[in-house]
């Protein structure tokens, strides 16, 4: 979710470092003012009333945050659009929520642990929550960033699960167009291929150990075609080989392990994109089940 | 017939048309990895039921102080447990009420809190880790606070307080504002004896340094025993020499059971009959002296005896009186003794006037009695002039008045100041690497007269400022380099010594360093002040109390 589409990559995420420590900052700050009043202690202590409830909004906070989990089965549920309305189907809303609740459960939670970590337990949520955190603030800065990267520097952009299914129907297609230079089809007037025979071993060397392990696996391949230089050389001479006719197809076999490259690098872009996840919600699930077990204890002897 | 191209496309599709379905590795990989971190919390979650020990720092946001070690995996021993049904009581917002509602009283119990507390005060000192702190690791002590724990209330007592306080409305620091002694402050409890320690530092016990007319070891042998001038015999002194008193010489420290110095002076005791297990402690830490008394530090050269007299023509010898007497047991002891003497089958009789020894008045010395002799002795112990009591007492230079302040028959009780400082404990034993002066100036011999030796002394300790004095102590006990004006108006830097106020101070009545830790008030009672016995599994458990 972009943080101000009127802002430019670097002002979004400077926007969202500055919100994360000016909402941390504003908490403290309150807190401050609350106990120069008299109305909470300084530090603020975990167990007074204030941190009480620090706490518990926080924690209700953090429950409305693995909601998100649910979400597509929430906001297609008839008993939560008809307890919470119709906003449980707006994603955008929901987000919002997400991030900016997310962002303000962060000094309640620290002033709720009066600036310390406590026991083993309370310490291992709190370090969790940080983390949680701190997952979440990279991957909402790499979500200004990247997709319009790969707006800009991946034409052909494709469903990123999907490429190498792609990639395995392009090699599909580059069999077919090399099979078609090197066969002679029933309805041709002459028995000769477009690539003279004495052509076709280079032809068919370049087909399988360079062409189609690249269209198939990309980058992974190691095929000197991720490479636009090599790839480039490599199909200049191909093409000045091979007869006249077949040169167009050259072209559009360079064509599509240029599309494969562009896919190679929105792979790229999508592992950091997403990758942040992989700390994000394990982490996520982890602090709030601690923070449950927290609670419990806590209410039992506190 | 040919395929069709969308036939060919198909194809590329076959075996796997429902790829769109697949889940793509981040979603695999954000499953596995959340199932994991479930997993975890679940283990936690079991060990803690079924394992409590395994997880039992878990909970606590530190280990327990070493006397409460035994409860580490078990916070029911001091924490009282709460269940849904508390809520209406006992509200979860007020955690910190719940956390601090612990249970201490089931193996502690101490004195009443101050009773000049306000209800502030009492709801302040009603919960015991307001100021003892424990989950601070094995080694922390829970005795020794942290002066803001003191502080709290003693930097402004006014607000704690219903009434006001016997203690200074503001203290905040031992080296800063500690108040003076009140211990030391005699205007409000004058002495009661009469002694001076300028007399008895000099040789012989003299009004001057010189020793001039001073007492001999001979003459002490003489007044007491050879064993009394034995005791107070220098290495290479002859018995001609002078008596030279030192400190020891009456001031003993409680720890000296066993030692040459107290083997002596418990003979001088036995020999007199006193009690003396009940005056001197088998072994004690060295702490305090023992008391100073009569029969062990003053009878060798003051004597206690009634004299000789006369009665029925012959002559009754004197006797060893006790000290320690109510005057109507002394007079009835001293007729005792003269019987007892009359009863004699060795009485000589009265010399005649011509006869060596002879006086003049012998007339009148043979025909007393024995009521009359013990009279005329009561009258010698308790002698005084006709507007003694306007002067503030009787002076005399025999009996009674000789050391005490009294007039007629009545002495003024004498204090036991086997320890100054009521309110706070000192250990000489920690500071004998100092003289005594350093602390008791004023306590050594010099020229005097018998006017002045006979008034009572000031105070000679000097401690934490007075009114009259710097802040003494404050030259070790302050913070390592700050700045210290001694008496004198040397400037020093604070030495760095600890100097928090459980240093010397100790509450629940353990300030009174005769009525501290193990004293019965001390032991755990219920609330109709019956005596908890915990058994040693009980103990052990920190069963609560409801569960007994």
């Amino acid at each position: 979710m972009l943080f101000d589409p009127k802002y430019t990559v670097r002002g979004r995420v400077i926007g969202i470092l500055v919100a994360t420590i000016g909402i941390f900052v504003a908490g403290l700050l309150l807190t401050a003012l609350g106990a120069a009043v008299g109305f909470c202690d300084w530090p603020p202590q975990p167990s007074s009333p204030y941190g009480f409830w620090c706490g518990v909004i926080g924690g209700l906070i953090v429950g409305f945050e693995m909601l998100i989990v649910f979400k597509k089965r929430l906001r297609g549920s008839w008993l939560f659009r008809s307890v919470f309305g119709g906003w449980i189907a707006n994603t955008r809303l929901w987000m919002k929520l997400h991030l900016w609740l997310g962002l303000i459960s962060f000094p309640m939670i620290y002033i709720h642990a009066g600036f310390g970590f406590g026991g083993a337990l309370a310490a291992t949520t709190h370090v969790l929550f940080i983390v949680v955190i701190l997952s979440g603030i990279w991957g909402w800065c790499m979500q200004q960033w990247l997709p319009q990267k790969m707006l800009d520097e991946v034409p052909g952009e494709s469903i990123a699960v999907q490429l190498d299914r792609l990639g395995a129907v392009q090699a599909h297609e580059a069999e077919r167009i090399i099979s078609a230079l090197m066969d002679v089809p029933p309805e041709s007037e002459t028995d000769q291929p477009i690539v003279p025979k004495s052509q076709h071993k280079e032809l068919t060397d370049f087909r399988d150990e360079v062409l189609l392990p690249y269209l198939r696996d990309g980058s992974r391949s190691r095929s000197p075609l991720s490479r636009p230089a090599e790839a480039s050389r490599q199909f200049a001479r191909l093409r000045d080989a091979v007869p006249p006719a077949a040169r167009d197809d050259m072209d559009k076999l360079e064509a599509l392990a240029d599309l494969r490259r562009r896919w190679d690098k929105q792979s790229g872009m999508h592992f950091w994109l997403h990758v942040w996840l992989l700390v994000h919600l394990p982490v996520s699930v982890a602090m709030s089940g601690f923070m449950v077990l927290h609670a419990a204890r806590a209410l039992k002897y506190w | 017939m040919p395929r069709s191209p969308a036939r060919d496309l198909s194809d590329r599709y076959d075996k796997n048309r429902g790829y769109f379905r697949n889940r793509d590795p981040f979603w695999r990989w954000r499953i596995a990895l959340s199932g994991v971190a479930l997993a975890l919390v679940v283990l936690w979650a079991a060990a803690d039921v079924v394992q409590p020990k395994l997880t039992r720092y878990g909970h606590t946001h530190g280990r327990l102080a070493g006397v409460h070690a035994a409860y580490d995996d078990n916070c029911a021993a001091c924490h009282k447990e709460y269940s849904l049904a508390d809520i209406g009581t006992s509200p979860p917002w007020k955690t910190r009420e719940r956390w601090h509602e612990l249970t201490c009283d089931k193996c502690h119990s101490g004195p009443e809190h101050h009773k000049s507390l306000n209800e502030k005060g009492k709801e302040y000192h009603w919960v015991c880790s307001n100021c003892h702190h424990d989950h601070e690791g094995r080694l922390n002590s829970l005795v020794r606070l942290n002066d803001a724990d003191c502080t709290k209330c003693h930097a402004d007592l006014s607000k704690w307080t219903a009434v006001k306080s016997q203690y200074a409305e503001k203290i905040t620091n031992f080296v800063t504002d500690h108040p003076p002694f009140r211990s030391l402050d005699i205007e409000n409890k004058p002495r009661t004896l009469k002694f001076s320690h300028a007399v008895h530092m000099n040789p012989g016990a003299a009004y001057s340094p010189d020793g001039s007319g001073g007492l001999t070891l001979d003459q002490v042998a003489t007044l007491s025993s050879p064993e009394a001038a034995e005791r107070y015999k220098k290495p290479g002194q002859k018995g001609s020499d002078q008596v030279q008193l030192d400190c020891a010489s009456c001031h003993q420290l409680d720890s000296g059971a066993g030692t040459d110095a107290y083997d002596k002076l418990k003979a001088q005791l036995d020999k007199f009959g006193q009690p003396a297990k009940a005056v001197q402690p088998l072994r004690g830490d060295g702490a305090y002296f023992q008391p100073v008394n009569f029969e062990a530090h003053c009878r060798a050269c003051h004597p206690l005896a009634a004299f000789d007299g006369t009665a029925g023509g012959k002559v009754v010898p004197g006797f060893d009186l006790p000290h320690r007497l109510a005057p109507k047991a002394l007079e009835e002891t001293v007729k005792a003794g003269y019987i007892k003497s009359a009863l004699r089958t060795d009485l000589k009789p009265v010399p005649g006037a011509n006869d060596p020894g002879g006086r003049l008045d012998n007339a009148a010395a043979a025909v007393g009695n024995l009521d009359s002799l013990a009279k005329r002795e009561m009258d010698r112990l308790f002698r005084s002039n006709p507007g003694d009591a306007e002067k503030g007492g009787a002076v005399s230079s025999e009996g009674c008045f000789k050391c005490h302040i009294g007039t007629g028959q009545k002495l003024e009780p004498v204090a036991d100041r086997t320890v100054w400082f009521e309110h706070a404990k000192f250990n000489h034993a920690t500071h004998r690497g100092a003289s005594c002066a350093v602390c008791h100036p004023g306590t050594e011999g010099r020229k005097t007269n018998r006017t002045d030796a006979d008034k009572p002394e000031p105070v000679l300790i000097k401690g934490a400022a007075t009114k009259d004095t710097k802040n003494l102590c404050a030259t070790c006990h302050s913070p390592n380099g700050s700045n210290v004006t001694l008496e004198d108006g040397t400037k020093v830097s604070g030495g760095g010594v600890r100097h928090a106020c459980t240093d010397c101070h100790r509450y629940h009545h353990g300030d009174l360093p005769l009525q501290g830790r193990g004293s019965a008030t001390y032991d755990p009672r219920d609330a109709n002040g019956k005596l908890k016995e915990n058994s040693l599994i009980d103990w052990l458990k920190g069963v609560p109390v409801k569960d007994k």
